[in-house]
């Protein structure tokens, strides 16, 4: 493919030509960016002039332009491409900003008014209930991972841009399934109990991940047509790429999931503790206070 | 895992569509699920099925009739003349046509097949590259860039003469550079498949660009182990090479090792020509002959003032440097084809004699 070609192109696919650092345009990511960050705008702007916006929605603004900048920086050039036709290391990288990183903060920047109504557009209720039940999530997400690393799929996929991005869609929708039983915008539909929570995302996006990464980091041979046989990126082998790929399968998400994970349970230990001032069961500086019984009235004589 | 959640109030409404709105969701969604679940099963125990029986199919394709390895001398990196046929008589020999400035099919090539023979111990090969850019892969750039790949790799190259005649007795297409660009850099357009000789010292198999390390693991093992192809009791045309023809006729000469039982040559036809005689000579005369006896562990020579193989109705005049394609036909041993080189009359004679005394009675 030259470079001619490329400069039109609509999404990231596989390519037989040599790796440059000359900047590509990539249409429709661009037009994906816009088309999200644009109709979100319309509805904030909507919501603001009608009812006004509430501190949450603005920081739900903030949540929804970073997750889809996220969504941009990885299906974008240089990081697109090279993860589509180049190295399968960046392609399980993509797999991760997806999936930990655009998606969870997409999610949270959608207000419940705002999932309400579309939800109620495309009549989505009952898909919507299954996706935050969490073995459904946990199927989903998981399935979603193991489908799109199966060597003939990725293969078949990455080598049109329709296919690439139908295996870019499926890594952002099956994310937010993902993160729906712990960020869904109608916090009633979260699970609550922040034990089950953790249980939840070590599950869900720390153990069955390790399952791919361990079958790519110890195949004798590279797995991915696409990736070994394309133009060389620097010194690497295939089979160095491959490596670190499956490391960063197992372990990469460990930074966000671990973080995300201590997150919970420091803010479930600031709620407890805040609720048992509320009841009066500690002091200022966290020391249990003795029960005092009550005051017997003073007779008056 | 089951976790109830108590009411809350940011609950999202019940779900307004009936239960039975969501179940196709839910059933189609699994339904995808156990797909997906079958096809890694699926691809684990094709990946990992060793000990089932070998796949009647090659990952290559088949050169039928088999061809045999072919006789050319280039230089090697070290400079010294490089006789391929005889260097890597009887061995299992890659030989691929290339040039180190190729962005693509050139390394990725070299290295996947080189790393799969890294990772197949005890598998003694010859990997030879051969340049099809001579003004830019000196003897030193070509040692440089074959140093990148796992073991060892013969380079060569030669006069654009010879490498083109190399490329003709392989079968492969002779490269052409292209124009180069502003800034003089230029890309070659080259044959893209490995040439695969087996000990046998004829091509069964050619495998073409894309070939990836997985499929060479597979396939060497199975090469060599393919009965009639590792060099027992089998039959060799180890030179080949043909006089200038003029007026349609000309003669064509060959040495052939018989290392199995009895044999003999039984034809030969060329595409080149009409018609393709075996000719024998008994003191002054000669006559056509139906066969050439091939006794076993006799190397046979049809060579000038002897036995030859007499080409009429030529498709073309033969000038020194072409090549022309025979395939010599054995009553036991399998047809194969050969690119005979055209060579001066003069040089026959000596061309046949350096042919016997190679190893193996290789050229």
């Amino acid at each position: 493919m030259t470079d001619r070609v490329l400069a039109v192109s609509w999404w990231c696919q596989s390519t037989t030509a040599p790796w440059t650092w000359t900047p590509k345009a990539y249409v429709g990511v661009w037009a994906m960016v816009a088309v999200l960050l644009g109709t979100y705008g319309v509805a904030m702007r909507r919501r603001a002039r009608t009812e006004g916006l509430t501190s949450r929605d603005k920081r739900a603004i903030l949540w929804f332009v970073l997750g889809t900048l996220a969504l941009w920086v990885a299906s974008d050039w240089p990081l697109g491409l090279l993860g589509s036709g180049y190295l399968l290391s960046v392609h399980t990288t993509l797999y991760l900003i997806y999936t930990m990183v655009a998606a969870p903060l997409m999610v949270i920047g959608i207000p419940d008014w705002m999932a309400r109504r579309m939800i109620d557009r495309v009549r989505g209720w009952g898909a919507y209930r299954l996706s935050t039940r969490p073995w459904f999530a946990v199927l989903l997400l998981n399935g979603v991972l193991v489908f799109t690393h199966i060597p003939p799929v990725v293969d078949a996929f990455r080598a049109s841009q329709i296919g690439s991005f139908a295996l870019d869609a499926m890594w952002l929708v099956s994310g937010m399934v993902g993160w729906l039983p712990i960020v869904s915008p109608f916090r009633g539909d979260r699970v609550q109990s922040p034990v089950w929570k953790c249980v939840y995302l070590f599950v869900a996006f720390g153990l069955f991940p390790m399952l791919p990464g361990a079958f790519i980091t110890f195949s004798p041979v590279p797995l991915y047509r696409v990736y070994e046989l394309a133009p060389r990126f620097g010194d690497w082998t295939p089979e160095d790429d491959q490596q670190l790929a499956g490391a960063l399968m197992k372990v990469g998400n460990v930074p966000i999931l671990w973080s995300v994970i201590a997150a919970v349970f420091i803010k479930s230990a600031l709620e407890q503790s805040r609720s048992e001032q509320r009841v009066g069961l500690v002091d200022d500086d966290g020391n249990p206070v003795a029960a005092t019984p009550p005051v017997p009235p003073t007779p008056v004589s | 895992m089951a976790i109830d959640a108590p009411p809350h109030p940011e609950r999202a409404p019940e779900a307004p569509a009936p239960r039975s709105a969501r179940g196709p969701f839910a059933l189609i969604t699994v339904a995808a699920l156990l797909v997906a679940a079958v096809g890694v099963i699926a691809f684990l125990r094709d990946d990992g099925g060793d000990t089932r029986p070998p796949a009647p199919t090659w990952r290559g394709a088949t050169v039928e009739p088999a061809r045999s390895r072919p006789s050319f001398t280039l230089t090697g990196t070290d400079g010294q003349p490089y006789d391929f046929a005889a260097r890597t008589a009887g061995q299992l020999t890659f030989l691929f046509f290339g040039y180190t400035n190729c962005p693509d099919v050139c390394p990725i090539s070299m290295a996947t097949l080189t790393q799969a023979l890294h990772d197949l111990p005890g598998v003694g090969a010859q990997v030879v590259f051969v340049t099809t850019d001579p003004s830019r892969d000196t003897p030193e750039r070509l040692q440089e860039w074959l140093g990148h790949f796992e073991g060892k790799v013969v380079g060569l190259t030669g006069t654009p003469e010879q490498l083109a005649a190399a490329q003709q007795a392989a079968g492969a297409t002779v490269a052409i550079a292209e124009q180069p660009d502003a800034g003089g850099s230029y890309t070659v357009g080259h044959s893209a498949a490995m040439n695969v000789y087996t000990p046998d010292d004829l091509q069964h198999l050619s495998y073409p660009a894309g070939t990836v390390q997985s499929d060479w693991m597979a396939d060497i093992p199975r090469i060599l182990a393919q009965p009639g192809w590792n060099g027992a009791g089998s039959v060799r045309v180890t030179a080949a090479y043909a006089s200038p023809g003029t007026g349609g006729a000309g003669a064509a000469y060959l040495s052939v090792t018989n290392t199995g039982g009895d044999d003999a040559i039984v034809g030969i036809t060329s595409p080149d020509a009409a018609a393709a005689e075996l000719h024998v000579t008994s003191g002054t005369t000669m006559r056509e002959a139906t066969e050439l006896a091939l006794p076993a562990g006799a190397t046979v020579q049809l060579a000038p003032g002897g036995d030859h193989v007499m080409l009429s109705g030529l498709t073309r005049e033969l000038a020194e440097g072409d090549t022309i394609t025979l395939v010599v036909h054995f009553r036991e041993a399998p047809a194969t084809t050969v690119q005979a080189a055209v060579v001066s009359y003069d040089d026959l004679a000596g061309r046949m004699a350096q042919a016997a005394d190679a190893p193996g009675g290789g050229s």
